[in-house]
C-alpha cells in the first residue's frame, strides 16, 4: 500500500463529520463549433484526395490524347516527307522541267569582257533538245502530270505555281503565254556592238575568273 | 411454466441462434479477409499488376543513305498492314446504318485498291481464324482514310518500310532492303552503321486503356540507326544514268556503266548503270540489274589501258613521246596467230603519240616488248589493277591479272593493250585518276563516314594517297591523251569548245566459253580539264549493236564532260596546248 492511503486512514477514523458537497457544476455541453471543424477537415481531406485524384486521371487522359496528337504529327511528317522525297527526285524534276519546255543549254560559253569575246561555243540551246529516257527497262518515264498535279493541289502561300497549273494533264504541254516577254529587262542589257561577236574556239588572253552562282 | 416464460426462452433461442449464424457469417468474412489483404495478399497483388501491365514497342527508325549534299537516297516510310479477325467478320451498324461485310470490303478496295474478292478469300479461308490480312503496305494517308471507315474488325500492323526517294537514279549504289533485312549494296555493307534497334516500353492501363499515370517505364531504349554519306552527287549521277540509257539505247548495247571520280580527293561523283532498277519496286528485276556494275563486273579493258602501259614505258624511260616507230599492220605472235589494229591509220609513220593516240595494238605490242612483264605488272598493281579498289563495295572483284613469272607467250604481248587480264570499271576510273592527278593515286572512296544519331561522325579513313609515276611522266601521257579528241580516235566526236580534254578510247573483244567473239565493249576514259585536270570519267558499254567501233561511246562521255564543266563551274582552259606530234 503506498503511503499516501496509510496517512488518509487514521484521519477517517478520529473525526468522522459530514458535511455538504459544493454544488455539482452542469455539465457543459460540448461545443458544436469543434464537431463541425473537424468534420469539415475530414471532409476536406477526402476532397482533396478526391480532386488530386480526379486531376492525376484527367492527367492522364491529357497524356493520352498528346502522345495520339504526337503520333498524328508523326504522320503528317511522314507524308510531306515522302512528297517532298519524291519531288526532289531528279528524274521527276528534269520531266517536269522539260514538260514546261526548258531545255539543256549545251555547251557552255563565256564573255570575256576585254574584248566582248564569245569563248566556248555560243551557240543558243535549241528547243525541243532535250529529253528524259526510261532507265529502267519497262518503265515509262516519270509520269510528270501526277506529280504536277499533286503540286497544283497543295495550297501555296504567297507563290504562284500557274505555270505547272499550264500543264495540261493529258498531253503535258505546256500552254504559257507571256513566258517568252522580258519586258522591262531589255533597257538593262548594255548595247555593245551592233554585231554580235564571233564566237571563239581559240585560247589566248586573259579571262576573268568567272563567279558563278 | 407460464406462457410468458416460454415465449421467453423461445426468443432467447432465436435471439442465440441469429447471433450465431452472424457470428459464423462476420468469422467467414474475416478469414476471407485476412486470407485476401495477409495470407495471398502478394500473390494477388502481382496477379493485378499484371493484368494491368502491358508493353508497347518505341519504334527506332534505320538511318539514311545521303548523297554529299545531304539529300536523302534512302529513308524510312510508315506503311501498315490491314488485317481483320474473321472470327468476328459480320455485318454492323454504323451512324445508325447496317453495312454489310461485301460493302466494307468494297470501301476498303477503293482506298487500297486490293480486289475486294481477294480480301474475303482471305477472310473466309478460316473463318474461325482470328487473324487475316486484308491487305498490304497501306499509305499514312490511306491508313487516315481507312481509319475513318470504322469498321470494327479491321486492325492495322505497323511496318516501317524503306523508300528510295530518288528510285531508279542511285539504286545500284544503295541496294535495298527485303522483307528479312537489307539485300544489296550500301544497305548490306553499311547496315551496322544504318541498322536501328527497337525499344520496349512497359506501363500499366485500365480498363479504358488509358496509362495509369506514374507507371510508363522504359525497359529498353529504343537506339535510331546512323547515316551512311556517300560522295555520289545524285543530281550528277542522275544526268549519267541518263547519258547511259540514251546512248545505250541507240546503240543497241546490252548495259552501259560509267563513273566521275573528282581528281584531288578520289572521290566517287557518280557511278552509273544501265539497265538499273528502283529498289521501291525490284520484284520483277532480273537478277543481272541488281547491282552496280562498275564495282562487280570485271572485263578485259581494251585499248584504255593502253595510257597505263605507256605510263610504265615513260617511267622507265623506255620511249619518248616523239620518238619515231615504223608500225607494222600487222604483228606475228607464236602459235601463227596475229594482232592487228581495228582501222588501216593505226600503222605507218607514227611516233609513240601516235600509237596511242590512234590506238596502235601492233605498235604498242612493239613498244612493250621493251619492258619486262615483271615490270609491267608492277605498274599495272600500283595503278590498282589486280585488286578491289579502296572502297570495299559489296560483291567488288578484284579483275584479273596473269602472273608475270608464269605469263602465256600470247598474253606477254596482249595485256599491253587490255586484252589477256580484267578490271572493273572503278579501277579503270582509279588508274586514270593517278594520272590525272600528275602520277600520285588518291585511293578511290564511295562512302565518307557513318553520321550517328549523337552527331557524331565516324569518318571513313583516308587511306594514304601513293605516287604511281613522276610528275612528269603524267603530264606526258596526259599531253598524249589530249591528241586524242584533236586528232586521234575521237577527232570530231568528243569537243567541248574552250575546254582541253585528255581521253583515251577502249575496243575489247568479248570472250564466251574461252573463245573471243564478235562482240565489243566499247570504252572512253578521260579527264578535264587537260592542263589541271579535276575530273576523270570513264564510259563503256556492253555489246553495243548498231556500231562497235569505240568512239560510239563519245556522245555519252561528251555529254558528260560538258555536264560536269558547267555543273561544278570549270573555267575554261586559257592556253593552247604544245602537242607531241602523233605522226613523222
Amino acid at each position: 500500500m503506498s503511503a499516501l492511503t496509510a496517512s488518509i486512514a487514521p484521519t477517517a477514523r478520529t473525526s468522522p463529520r459530514l458535511r455538504a458537497l459544493p454544488q455539482a457544476r452542469t455539465a457543459t455541453p460540448p461545443k458544436v463549433s469543434y464537431a463541425v471543424a473537424t468534420l469539415v477537415g475530414i471532409f476536406a481531406i477526402l476532397g482533396g484526395q478526391l480532386m488530386l485524384s480526379i486531376a492525376l486521371g484527367n492527367g492522364a487522359y491529357a497524356i493520352q490524347d498528346l502522345e495520339r496528337q504526337l503520333a498524328e504529327r508523326h504522320r503528317d511528317l511522314s507524308i510531306v516527307s515522302e512528297e517532298i522525297g519524291a519531288m526532289q527526285d531528279p528524274q521527276t524534276l528534269a520531266s517536269l522541267a522539260v514538260s514546261l519546255g526548258m531545255v539543256d543549254d549545251g555547251d557552255p560559253a563565256y564573255l570575256r569582257l576585254s574584248d566582248a569575246q564569245v569563248l566556248g561555243s555560243g551557240e543558243p540551246a535549241v528547243a525541243g533538245s532535250t529529253t528524259v529516257v526510261a532507265v529502267v527497262p519497262g518503265e515509262e518515264p516519270t509520269d510528270i502530270s501526277a506529280v504536277a498535279t499533286s503540286i497544283v493541289g497543295q495550297d501555296v502561300e504567297g507563290e504562284s505555281l500557274s505555270a505547272f497549273a499550264a500543264l495540261s494533264e493529258d498531253t503535258s504541254e505546256v500552254t504559257a503565254g507571256a513566258m517568252n516577254t522580258l519586258e522591262g529587262v531589255d533597257s538593262t542589257i548594255p548595247v555593245v556592238a551592233e554585231q554580235p561577236a564571233p564566237a571563239a574556239k581559240t585560247f589566248g588572253g586573259d579571262l576573268p575568273s568567272p563567279t558563278t552562282h | 411454466m407460464s406462457p410468458a416464460q416460454i415465449a421467453s426462452r423461445r426468443t432467447m433461442r432465436r435471439m442465440g441462434s441469429v447471433s450465431l449464424i452472424v457470428a459464423i457469417v462476420v468469422v467467414a468474412f474475416v478469414v476471407r479477409l485476412v486470407d485476401i489483404q495477409v495470407v495471398r495478399a502478394a500473390e494477388l497483388s502481382a496477379e493485378s499488376a499484371e493484368r494491368r501491365s502491358t508493353t508497347s514497342t518505341l519504334w527506332a527508325e534505320r538511318g539514311q543513305i545521303l548523297d554529299r549534299t545531304y539529300q536523302a537516297l534512302a529513308e524510312n516510310a510508315d506503311r501498315y498492314h490491314v488485317t481483320a479477325s474473321p472470327r468476328h467478320v459480320a455485318d454492323f451498324r454504323r451512324a445508325g446504318v447496317t453495312v454489310a461485310v461485301m460493302d466494307a470490303l468494297a470501301e476498303i478496295e477503293a482506298i487500297t485498291g486490293t480486289p475486294a474478292a481477294e480480301m474475303w478469300a482471305a477472310v473466309s479461308a478460316d473463318p474461325e481464324s482470328n487473324f487475316a490480312y486484308l491487305s498490304k503496305d497501306a499509305t499514312t494517308e490511306q491508313y487516315r482514310q481507312l481509319l475513318d471507315l470504322d469498321i470494327p474488325w479491321m486492325y492495322f500492323e505497323r511496318n516501317a518500310d524503306r523508300f528510295y526517294p530518288f528510285g531508279s537514279v542511285a539504286g545500284n549504289l544503295t541496294g535495298m532492303m527485303g522483307a528479312d533485312g537489307p539485300l544489296e549494296g550500301v544497305e548490306l555493307k553499311w547496315d551496322e552503321c544504318l541498322q536501328a534497334s527497337h525499344g520496349v516500353l512497359s506501363y500499366q492501363q485500365g480498363a479504358d486503356y488509358v496509362k495509369l499515370p506514374g507507371t510508363t517505364q522504359v525497359t529498353t531504349p529504343a537506339v535510331n540507326g546512323g547515316d551512311v554519306v556517300l560522295t555520289i552527287d545524285s543530281d550528277l549521277q542522275w544526268f549519267v544514268l541518263q547519258q547511259l540509257a540514251s546512248t545505250g539505247q541507240s546503240l543497241g548495247a546490252q548495259s552501259g556503266s560509267a563513273m566521275v571520280v573528282e581528281v584531288k580527293t578520289g572521290e566517287i561523283l557518280a557511278s552509273a548503270d544501265w539497265p538499273t532498277f528502283d529498289p521501291n519496286d525490284f520484284a520483277n528485276t532480273p537478277q543481272s540489274h541488281l547491282r552496280a556494275a562498275t564495282f562487280t563486273s570485271a572485263f578485259e579493258p581494251g585499248s584504255t589501258l593502253k595510257s597505263i602501259t605507256m605510263a610504265a614505258l615513260l617511267e622507265e624511260g623506255l620511249t619518248r613521246p616523239d620518238e619515231a616507230f615504223s608500225v607494222p599492220s600487222t604483228y606475228g605472235l607464236p602459235g601463227g596467230r596475229y594482232i592487228r589494229n581495228a582501222g588501216g591509220g593505226a600503222a605507218g609513220n607514227l611516233t609513240s603519240t601516235g600509237i596511242l593516240s590512234l590506238s596502235s595494238n601492233t605498235g604498242t605490242a612493239l613498244l612493250a616488248e621493251r619492258i619486262s612483264p615483271k615490270t609491267l605488272n608492277r605498274y599495272f598493281t600500283a595503278f590498282g589493277f589486280g585488286e578491289p579498289t579502296a572502297v570495299d563495295f559489296l560483291g567488288e572483284q578484284s579483275g584479273y591479272l596473269q602472273d608475270p613469272e608464269k605469263i602465256d607467250s600470247i598474253t606477254v604481248h596482249t595485256q599491253a593493250f587490255g586484252q589477256g587480264m580484267s578490271a572493273t570499271m572503278a579501277q579503270m576510273a582509279g588508274a586514270y585518276q593517278a594520272i590525272a592527278n600528275r602520277g600520285e593515286k588518291i585511293p578511290l572512296r564511295l562512302v565518307s563516314g557513318c553520321q550517328h544519331e549523337d552527331g557524331t561522325f565516324d569518318e571513313v579513313k583516308k587511306a594514304s594517297p601513293t605516287r604511281v609515276v613522276s610528275q612528269r611522266t603524267a603530264d606526258q601521257v596526259i599531253a598524249m591523251l589530249e591528241t586524242v579528241p584533236r586528232s586521234g580516235t575521237l577527232q570530231y566526236r568528243v569537243d567541248v569548245p574552250g575546254y582541253r580534254i585528255a581521253a583515251k578510247t577502249g575496243t575489247a573483244e568479248i570472250a564466251e566459253n574461252g573463245v573471243y567473239t564478235d562482240e565489243r565493249m566499247i570504252s572512253i576514259a578521260g579527264m578535264v580539264p587537260a592542263e589541271d585536270p579535276q575530273y576523270v570519267v570513264v564510259v563503256a558499254f556492253v555489246k553495243p549493236q548498231t556500231n562497235r567501233f569505240s568512239y560510239a561511246a563519245a556522245p555519252a562521255f561528251d555529254e558528260i564532260i560538258t555536264h560536269l564543266v558547267k555543273h561544278y563551274r570549270v573555267a575554261p582552259s586559257t592556253e593552247e596546248p604544245t602537242l607531241p606530234p602523233i605522226t613523222w
